[in-house]
């Protein structure tokens, strides 16, 4: 919000608190108005909202905040930092230690590579305040138990109008923007109520004409690509302006290693699916779309991955959402957020909106459940279901769209064949330096299975990547 | 949106933290990418500065 005058870092205007962030708090409207006379506002950036919470409460108001972030915040007459990261880990930010003793954070880990001996993912929903020893987590939910969802009602209507209203927060933009359409259910979804609300400023709560009013959406996918078609379907349904983005397989080949150094991370299915995003990232940034809306999450937390209908019973679908939400920050949200960075473009999630998750993880996990004749997210189905072509709406979860989201099958096998063949020839050659860091380990597959998932070991990730 | 890079309890001298400080936000394209990430490196490190 503001790039004119939100220019960083930020500042109280005693000068004595300085604020250095990456993200957006999409509440930021409703916070200005509870601090209209007691705090004196000197930009209109949203994230300015974080001073006046500071100098009110301390470090104990995160809560407050709706949005994503990682910022870290100087005290410079108390001499304290304060280091914050947002509830999903959707804004990336690392942290580490050099051998002085000396503290870094970075929203980057190749920033912090080569000057600290340890290096750390800092957790997402966490936030480190110097007086303390260490990072404390300051997002937590009653639903992450099932105990305390079990009983719970079921309301499509509330659904439906959490997510709106979770589009429409995040639509708060002063720049151009887009949705990515995949053709799949939930970016469909999303473009869908995108669109209802892109004729209106919503800075101005919807009185005022919208500086952006189209709505366009991007496909992208190798060509022929069912996805691209559905993607095509959905964006004659709802009018928006779609572009179709194609690649080639040698274009996906030749873009994997910028890809790994982006994401900073070797995780296969996330490159994978990142590349193509990437892709399409170039092609938006050159239309001048700075903001783009994306569908990750849901089906963490709906259960949409097709595995889930074996799950035994709801605790156990209920027990495996919220486990995955909780790595989220690994995966899906490092490629929503790096792919599109990459390029400066700012990816947006409104299915891990937090008020969103608080609708959606508090729905009793029996109807998530896919039985009984119901496929998987028949509740985010049901409640959509007249805003999109039936087809869409309970067009199943393929296993191209399991994979990928954005190509289709056949290609993409030979694809994922070719790029796995690529990343075991990297590991091949990258073996002196595995038996140099890892002696005890016997084999390159063991290695980078034991440690690519440890957000602690990322570090490795990139002095692989690095070779 | 921004990148950001943050140091403190800085121990070292005021000329070698810069250097690093800069050579950090080059390393991760933040102050290409972003355009004012070199800034927030150098303004955080100056104020952490004024303080040792």
């Amino acid at each position: 919000m503001d790039p004119q005058s939100g220019g960083q870092p930020l500042y109280t205007d005693d000068k004595k608190v300085v604020l250095a962030v990456n993200g957006e708090i999409y509440n930021h409207g409703d916070i200005r108005k509870k601090y209209e006379g007691k705090y004196n506002f000197l930009t209109k950036s949203d994230c300015e909202v974080i001073l006046a919470l500071y100098r009110d409460k301390g470090a104990s108001f995160l809560e407050d905040l709706n949005g994503i972030f990682g910022f870290a915040l100087y005290d410079i007459e108390n001499d304290i930092f304060l280091i914050s990261r947002d509830h999903m880990g959707i804004i990336p930010l690392y942290h580490g230690w050099d051998e002085y003793g000396q503290y870094y954070v970075a929203s980057e880990l190749k920033a912090l590579e080569g000057v600290c001996n340890k290096i750390e993912v800092f957790p997402p929903g966490h936030y480190y305040y110097s007086k303390d020893k260490g990072p404390k987590k300051w997002y937590s939910r009653d639903w992450m138990e099932f105990e305390n969802v079990k009983e719970n009602k079921t309301e499509i209507a509330a659904l439906r109008k959490g997510l709106e209203d979770a589009v429409h927060r995040q639509l708060m933009s002063d720049v151009p923007y887009g949705v990515l359409l995949s053709g799949g259910l939930d970016s469909s979804i999303i473009s869908a109520v995108a669109k209802k609300f892109a004729s209106r400023r919503v800075e101005t709560e919807d009185k005022n004409e919208a500086w952006y009013p189209q709505l366009h959406s991007f496909a992208v996918g190798l060509p022929g690509a069912p996805d691209l078609i559905a993607a095509r379907k959905v964006a004659e349904h709802i009018g928006s302006i779609h572009h179709e983005i194609n690649f080639t397989i040698q274009e996906g080949l030749d873009a994997i290693r910028d890809v790994i150094y982006h994401l900073e991370t070797y995780d296969i299915t996330t490159i994978r699916a990142s590349t193509p995003m990437f892709l399409m990232a170039r092609v938006i940034k050159s239309m001048g779309i700075k903001m783009v809306l994306s569908g990750e999450g849901s089906d963490e937390i709906f259960g949409g991955y097709l595995y889930f209908h074996k799950a035994p019973h709801a605790k156990a679908l209920h027990e495996e959402t919220v486990r995955k939400l909780d790595k989220l920050h690994l995966y899906d949200n490092l490629r929503a957020n790096k792919s599109l960075a990459a390029w400066g473009v700012e990816g947006r999630v409104p299915f891990l909106d937090k008020e969103f998750m608080d609708v959606a993880m508090r729905i009793n996990p029996e109807d998530k459940l896919p039985r009984n004749g119901r496929i998987e997210k028949w509740v985010l189905r049901k409640a959509f279901e007249d805003m999109l072509p039936e087809s869409i709406v309970w067009r199943q979860k393929s296993n191209s769209v399991m994979v990928s989201g954005t190509v289709g099958l056949t290609p993409l096998k030979s694809w994922f064949r070719i790029r796995s063949q690529m990343i075991s020839w990297q590991m091949r050659h990258s073996n002196f330096l595995i038996k140099r860091l890892h002696p005890k380990k016997n084999t390159i597959t063991e290695v980078y299975f034991n440690r690519i998932s440890r957000p602690n070991q990322l570090r490795f990730v990139f002095l692989l990547f690095r070779l | 949106m921004c990148g950001i890079v943050g140091i403190f309890n800085v121990k070292k001298s005021d000329e070698s933290m810069r250097s690093q400080a800069i050579n950090m936000a080059k390393k991760s394209d933040i102050g290409v990418r972003i355009g004012q990430g070199y800034i927030v490196v150098r303004t955080l490190f100056w104020l952490m500065n004024d303080l040792q």
